[in-house]
């Protein structure tokens, strides 16, 4: 009989010989790659986040930093668990199979918790097997069936055992069983027979106790906790008064908010795993189609919850994010030139397109940083895989990846990149439906657009730019719904009736297998609930975790401003200061081929030094989840100064530690630089503080030097100001730089008298630019620009002080080479500003009158062309501030509009035959050709205060690192600037041109020299000579709107400050509107400190040192 | 009455009849070892530090149900072969009316129904079955020549129809592991080596049409296609956490052993406790990373040695139905330590089964234990016999 066994002995002799080969295969020959395999799973990496630098005023007081901030998180898997509301919901909901929110537990918590905590474990048992179900607050009936066995299948399809199950753990938790008296509780049902008896009763018998104790504890227990869950939303700051009175139900509004978004997500997943893609990928009708009463058994849903998880997921596909997405694929790469960087932009916008559709975008993108180019996508997610997945008619694969798209066409694939041509060939359909009724021109126009949002590689893209993509989005979206419904209907058999469309059982199978983790999974994911809770808050959700189960507060860091501007959460000179961002998507989406090469280097097993250099260079240039960048201003302008290095640390498990494969990586994470400010908070507080509420105007108690009251003023411009105001010192450093409006205002929240004056205004109310180094419209400085054309003349042209240039007389006839008619005193084209002319006016009398004669003629006569452009230039005029040190092309954020119009005479590279007599006579009165920013005013200013032009500085230090502060000779001598300065000391004097603005020092406590100026900017409504308080209906339409400005420094003998302020877009001159402004802010508290404070050392009269200077060239 | 009992009882068992001197005591031994082994993996599993999080091996439990399967182990050794033989229809039967049952009265976990509930620990009938249709064969087999078709037909229905029913709970790798018995003990019952090729080769290539005819359910085809690409390293790699997810792991940890393993308790399936069923179906994984190449064939080596020797024994039986069950109870041995090591190297696409001795399992330990209790016993329990096989010559 051997004989048989011999044949079988072999086999076996051979199968083992098999399996040690393999062994040695797997152990022997591949040992190294599963050992580092090995290695890797138990090697961890952390990353720990830098702070970002803070930034200080001049004073070292914080203005921005980085704070740990909480957020106030729900986690519904804790909260089910845990808290009697959350145990009483899933009971419900487990009972009746629907979900029950919680809100509508809420409403009989404690009958619901009587009702269920006195059901037997053999109702329970009842129940699972279809009979009935009465917990007082919920009747289920028993099911409806011929037979017993039929009530059981019945059962068992409505999961009716494992629903038993989730109940009795629920009700174990509301009883507040430990696991051991769980288990005391289960030997007791099993082993004693005890199933008849209540969980209560069980629950005695276990503790020792009554059975009434147990309930009234439970009872009070759910009381309790409620009143608990009033407490804590009590301590909830609510952004909005909307919804339920009660704090405690408007709580529980928001977490069933949040638990409905959980159930949706598990319903995603759940569908995910069935269909093999997202739900969001179909529309509602295509959705529907699909026989999903499996997932809404497993969710314990109703047909109701059915529909709404249907409507908001077949409407979720075309929405801003997902427009989004295709414009940050369709840009170029930032760093080199890799994969598809290289395609036309057009190329990369269809491609973007087309990968919104291909299957496996996820994939594709893990391996690559761009999308695959257009001409390589044919298979699509929801039809590629979509045939194994689908009980009933055979799946049609030819239909299913036949052409869809226009890209899909061959003879369009063989045809070279032409940008627009190729993207309306493409597309022109698209966009022809997108914006129906259009001309030819319009779609090139469109197709021209897109093109320019693929070419464009800084910044995000325009709500307009996205409408658009979306909209095309859209109309793929819907022409790919048509073909899946197609195919659908050719697997339901025909026709494509709700539910028709049934997935295979093993697909079904699957999701259902998973079903628990799945729901596990999701439901311990948090939510957020609240933004920066009170301590309080945090302290009760952390100190009593199991009372206030499933709330956690989560610490985060976040840029905290800690100098606030006035009545805003806003940092002062936030503009300036700038913001935080997340990185942009299309650096999240381009950085995934580095992440993807960071994870090979962690799972190398051995690390040589260049690889581990790799990583740290590779952590570096990789953001982390929620890095802030900066966004704008100093914030971006000096990103990577005040961004850190973040910390990376490998964490070795025992076989790294033995075998000592690898030198683990450490580097502590390195913070970001302080960067300390020449801004003072308070005095930029003070100017943003006067400039939110410059009026009234005139002040309260103010008279002119005759007694009159001001009627020139205009009130309109102080309800709703904008403008600008620079405190500086002589030598450069910005103390103050304020403008308004500090944020954009809402058109919605505005009453309808403001928005009747709104639309009177040329809109820049509602707009929130910095606008002490922009210059969002054209900004001529107006008569400001006199006392430095005039310094220059003295110096360099030989201007004689006491000559007299011109009669300025509406008796005489206007001289000058374009002369007019106009019962105006005037020169050439240029009015006077007072209309009866100054009579015969020497330098000093010219600029305290600030008479526009004189400065035309000198503009025309003493001036060249050449000269005027010169002497523009020489006070910084057309160059850069200062402001944006260290620029090397590559730092963003900060704007300094430095240059003049471009289209100008005194733009860089026009012709100098340009700036001709009447240029000139207008240029003379710093009008019309000339563009300057408030900065730029405040800089000549302190050039002129003290002969020596200065680089404004706005930033002190970078860390330990003093950013060098600099000063240019103007080679103006003392003697000149001192006729200047003293013409300017008169003008807020009597006779000046600012004498009403009570400016002098008995008014303000120094003495101020100054110059105003005012230049026309656009016809628009004015009030009534007279009558500033004149309804809207009595203004004159047909007036002018001027910029007003005043600009000076004090003290006026001793140069340390200037200041400038312009108005914009006002009726009134600017004695009547910024000197008003000026004297308010040099009135404040901050102010007056800052002149109380003691002269440093060494400081003295500025225009002393620049005699000196003068002295020894 | 307590002699009838005891009468009773002495047809059933007997103690007189276990010839000592030809007792199997070899394959006690090595099978006592390999016990011993397998204990002292699951206890090492139960007291590694990722246990308690992930919970999952209870060496006390292991320990307990080993203990209430030492009597079966008894049972199976002293049962008398003339009782067996003429109640092997009986277990059979009993062993299908519990398949049967299971669908009805069965316990569903991750959406299969294998196991009913008893007080201590959970009975899974599919692996009693395999013991039923050892017992069932050897009855069938033992006075059927398999000469006509008729022949070939009845063991074939035998094994058919719990192979059915386990494979709708659905359990294809247990159903299956009935396959190689079927076929050894055909082949020891006298069967064409011809014949069963033939059969064999038409089984492929019905398997082969159906692949191609589109009827297999894709996932399973998706299961196959992971096997296939799990030969390849970074293929599997990159499947790792998905299909190949336990593969994978299964393959990491093998692989991490080298030549001489990395010490009892010390490997890194241990440490993380990732490796799925690590102390059943996956055992071997874990036993391949703390004891390397050298210690995991000599396991191997061992297993291959025992069943070895199980068949030497039953080749010498002269009754032809204890040679029958000893046989096939060798051949149940070396299905599943094939199978189970075949799956955790890869040679195998990925279906649970234990590994008989090693792994944990109360319905595994019982079988396992019953069945060596029963090769042990009959390959020594010499009855007199006037069966077919009683005069031949060998």
């Amino acid at each position: 009989m051997l004989r048989r066994f011999l044949p079988l002995l072999a086999l076996l002799a051979l199968s083992v010989a098999t399996l040690l080969a393999r062994l040695w295969d797997i152990q022997v020959v591949q040992h190294d790659v599963w050992a580092t395999e090995a290695a890797n799973i138990v090697r961890s990496y952390g990353i720990e986040p830098y702070r970002r630098g803070a930034i200080l005023d001049r004073d070292g007081e914080v203005i921005v930093r980085d704070e740990k901030r909480y957020v106030l998180e729900f986690i519904w898997r804790d909260f089910r668990r845990g808290h009697p509301l959350g145990q009483l919901a899933m009971l419900r909901s487990l009972a009746l199979a629907r979900p029950v929110g919680l809100d509508e537990a809420r409403r009989s918590p404690v009958r619901a918790a009587r009702g269920y905590t006195l059901l037997s474990p053999d109702d329970l048992e009842r129940f699972s097997l279809g009979g009935e179900l009465d917990a007082d607050v919920d009747y289920v009936p028993a099911m409806a069936a011929e037979s017993e066995s039929g009530r059981r299948e019945g059962a068992r399809s409505a999961r009716r055992r494992s629903r038993a199950g989730d109940m009795r753990f629920y009700i174990q938790r509301l009883l507040e069983l430990t696991p051991r008296e769980v288990k005391e509780l289960g030997e007791l049902v099993e082993e004693e027979d005890c199933g008849d008896l209540s969980f209560v009763q069980l629950a005695g018998l276990i503790k020792d106790e009554s059975t009434q104790d147990i309930l009234r504890r439970v009872e009070r227990d759910v009381e309790v906790r409620d009143e608990q869950l009033t407490r804590l939303a009590q301590l909830v700051e609510w952004e909005s008064t909307e919804g339920p009175a009660g704090e405690g139900d408007r709580l529980v509004e928001l977490i069933e908010e949040r638990r409905r978004a959980v159930d949706d997500e598990t319903a995603d997943a759940l569908f995910r795993i069935a269909l093999g893609f997202s739900p969001v990928r179909l529309n509602e009708a295509n959705l529907e189609a699909i026989d999903l009463s499996w997932l809404r058994s497993a969710l314990d849903w109703d047909r109701t919850r059915m529909g709404e998880w249907r409507r908001s997921r077949g409407t979720a596909f075309v929405n801003s994010t997902r427009a989004g997405f295709v414009i940050a694929r369709s840009k170029p790469l930032r760093e080199g030139v890799r994969d598809l960087g290289d395609q036309a932009a057009g190329d990369r916008f269809i491609s973007a397109l087309a990968h919104s559709f291909r299957a496996d975008p996820s994939g594709w993108e893990a391996r690559h940083p761009m999308p695959e180019d257009w001409r390589q996508v044919d298979r699509f997610q929801v039809l590629d895989g979509l045939a194994g997945r689908l009980a009933g008619a055979p799946f049609d694969e030819a239909q299913a990846q036949a052409g869809i798209f226009s890209f899909q066409d061959e003879r369009l694939r063989d045809l070279g990149s032409r940008d627009e041509p190729m993207l309306l060939a493409l597309l022109g359909d698209l966009l022809a439906a997108a914006r129906p009724g259009e001309s030819p021109e319009v779609y090139a126009a469109l197709a021209g657009e897109l093109v320019g949002l693929a070419r464009n590689v800084r910044g995000e893209w325009q709500a307009e730019d996205a409408e658009l993509v979306e909209a095309l989005l859209g109309l793929m979206h819907d022409r790919f719904q048509r073909r899946v419904a197609e195919v659908l209907a050719s697997s339901a058999g025909g026709t494509l009736e709700p539910g028709s469309v049934r997935v295979a059982a093993p697909w079904i199978e699957r999701a259902l297998e998973t079903r628990r983790y799945v729901v596990r999974d999701r439901g311990a994911r948090p939510k957020k609930v609240g933004q920066d809770p009170s301590i309080d808050l945090v302290l009760l959700v952390t100190r009593y975790r199991e009372e206030f189960a499933g709330f956690r507060a989560r610490a985060q860091t976040s840029r905290v401003a800690v100098a606030t501007t006035v009545d805003s959460e806003q940092p002062v000179a936030s503009k300036l200061i700038g913001k935080v961002r997340s990185p942009f998507l299309v650096d999240v989406l381009q950085q995934r081929a580095k992440a993807e090469r960071l994870i090979d280097l962690q799972r190398k097993r051995r690390l040589p030094e260049e690889d581990a250099a790799e990583i740290l260079a590779l952590v570096d240039s990789t953001r982390r989840a929620g890095e802030t960048v900066g966004g704008s201003g100093l914030e971006a302008w000096l990103d990577r100064e005040l961004s850190g290095k973040s910390g990376y640390h490998e964490i070795q498990g025992l076989q790294d530690r033995v075998e000592g494969n690898r030198t683990p990586i450490y580097r502590g994470a390195q913070d970001g630089l302080d960067v300390t400010l020449t801004l003072d908070i308070d005095l930029q507080r003070a100017a943003e503080a006067t400039l939110l509420d410059p009026g009234p105007f005139p002040p309260e108690g103010h008279t002119n030097l005759d007694g009159s009251t001001d009627l020139r003023c205009d009130e309109r411009w102080s309800e709703s100001p904008v403008g600008a105001l620079v405190l500086a010192t002589v030598e450069g450093d910005v103390l103050a730089a304020a403008s308004v409006p500090i944020a954009p205002v809402d058109r919605e929240g505005l009453s309808g008298a403001a928005l009747a004056w709104l639309a009177l205004t040329d809109g820049e109310a509602l707009k929130a630019p910095d606008r002490t180094l922009t210059r969002p419209k054209a900004q001529p400085p107006g008569s400001v620009v006199k006392p430095l054309l005039a310094a220059y003349a003295l110096q360099h042209l030989g201007l004689d002080p006491n000559e007299v240039l011109q009669v300025c007389d509406d008796d005489l006839p206007r001289g000058g080479t374009s002369p007019k008619k106009s019962s105006f005193a005037g020169y050439g084209q240029i009015n006077c500003n007072y209309q009866y002319g100054h009579q015969e006016v020497d330098l000093h009398r010219a600029l305290q009158k600030s008479c526009n004669v004189y400065f035309a003629a000198l503009g025309e006569r003493v001036y060249g062309p050449a000269s005027m452009r010169d002497a523009y230039r020489s006070f910084g005029f057309g160059e850069p501030t200062g402001i944006r040190f260290d620029d090397d092309g590559l730092r963003s954020g900060l704007v300094d509009s430095y240059r003049m119009n471009p289209s100008g005479p005194l733009a860089a590279g026009a012709p100098v035959e340009g700036v001709n007599e009447v240029v000139r006579q207008f240029l003379g009165n710093g009008l019309a050709h000339a563009d300057v920013n408030v900065m730029q005013v405040a800089r000549a200013y302190a050039g002129l205060a003290t002969g020596a032009l200065p680089r404004m500085r706005l930033v002190r230090r970078v860390g330990d690192l003093e950013v060098p502060s600099e000063r240019l000779d103007l080679g103006i001598s003392s003697e000149h600037l001192a006729t200047i300065h003293e013409a300017l000391g008169s003008v807020v004097r009597k006779y000046g041109s600012a004498q009403d603005a009570w400016l002098t020092p008995d008014r303000i406590g120094f003495k101020l020299a100054a110059k105003t100026g005012s230049a026309d900017y656009r016809e628009g409504a004015v009030p009534p000579s007279g009558v500033p308080w004149a309804p809207i209906e009595d203004y004159n339409e047909k007036g002018m709107r001027k910029h007003t400005w005043l600009a000076g420094w004090f003290p006026a003998e001793e140069p340390r400050f200037v200041i400038t302020v312009y108005v914009h877009d006002t009726s009134a001159t600017a004695s009547h509107s910024a000197a008003y402004v000026a004297r308010k802010f040099l009135l404040t508290d901050a102010v007056q400190d800052l002149m109380a404070e003691p002269v440093p050392s060494g400081q003295g009269s500025a225009v002393e040192a620049s005699a000196k200077r003068g002295r020894d060239r | 009455m307590i002699e009838a009992i005891r009468s009773t009882f002495g047809r059933i068992v007997s103690t007189g009849h276990v010839r000592w001197s030809e007792f199997a005591w070899p394959v006690l031994l090595i099978a006592a070892g390999l016990l011993a082994a397998g204990m002292t993996f699951v206890s090492v599993m139960a007291d590694s530090a990722s246990n308690p999080e992930l919970g999952g091996v209870d060496y006390e439990g292991h320990r307990q149900k080993l203990l209430v399967a030492l009597p079966v182990f008894f049972a199976g050794l002293f049962l008398r072969p003339s009782w067996l033989k003429r109640n092997a229809a009986l277990i059979y039967s009993a062993c299908v009316v519990l398949l049967v049952l299971v669908p009805f009265i069965g316990d569903e976990r991750n959406n299969a129904r294998r196991w009913i509930q008893l007080p201590k620990f959970d009975l899974q009938p599919s692996e009693l079955a395999k013991i039923g249709v050892i017992l069932m064969l050897a009855r069938v087999l033992h006075e059927n020549p398999l000469r006509t078709g008729r022949d070939w037909l009845k063991p074939m229905l035998v094994t058919a129809v719990p192979m059915l029913l386990v494979a709708a709970q659905p359990d294809l790798g247990t159903a299956l592991t009935m396959v190689p018995v079927l076929a050894g003990l055909l082949y020891l019952a006298g069967g064409s080596g011809r014949a069963l090729g033939v059969l064999g080769l038409t089984a492929v290539a019905a398997g082969f049409g159906i692949w191609q005819s589109g009827l297999v359910q894709s996932y399973q085809l998706e299961r196959i296609e992971t096997w296939v690409e799990s030969f390849d390293d970074r293929e599997l790699i990159e499947s790792r956490n998905g299909l190949g997810f336990h593969t994978y792991h299964a393959r990491t940890f093998t692989g991490n052993g080298g030549l001489y393993g990395r010490g009892l308790g010390e490997g890194v399936a241990n440490e993380t406790g990732l490796l799925p069923e690590r102390d059943s179906d996956s055992i071997i994984a874990v036993i391949g990373e703390e004891w390397g190449f050298a210690g995991t064939s000599l396991v191997i080596c061992l297993y291959g040695l025992m069943v070895g020797l199980l068949m030497f024994h039953a080749a010498g039986l002269r009754d032809r139905f204890s040679r029958l069950v000893v046989g096939g109870v060798a051949i149940y041995f070396a299905a599943h330590l094939f199978i189970n090591v075949s799956v955790n190297l890869g040679l195998l696409p990925m279906t649970g089964l234990t590994l008989p001795l090693f792994s944990t399992g109360g319905s595994s330990l019982l079988a396992t234990f019953l069945a060596l209790g029963l090769a042990l016993g009959l390959s020594s329990h010499h009855e007199r016999s006037l069966g077919g096989d009683a005069f031949r010559r060998y």
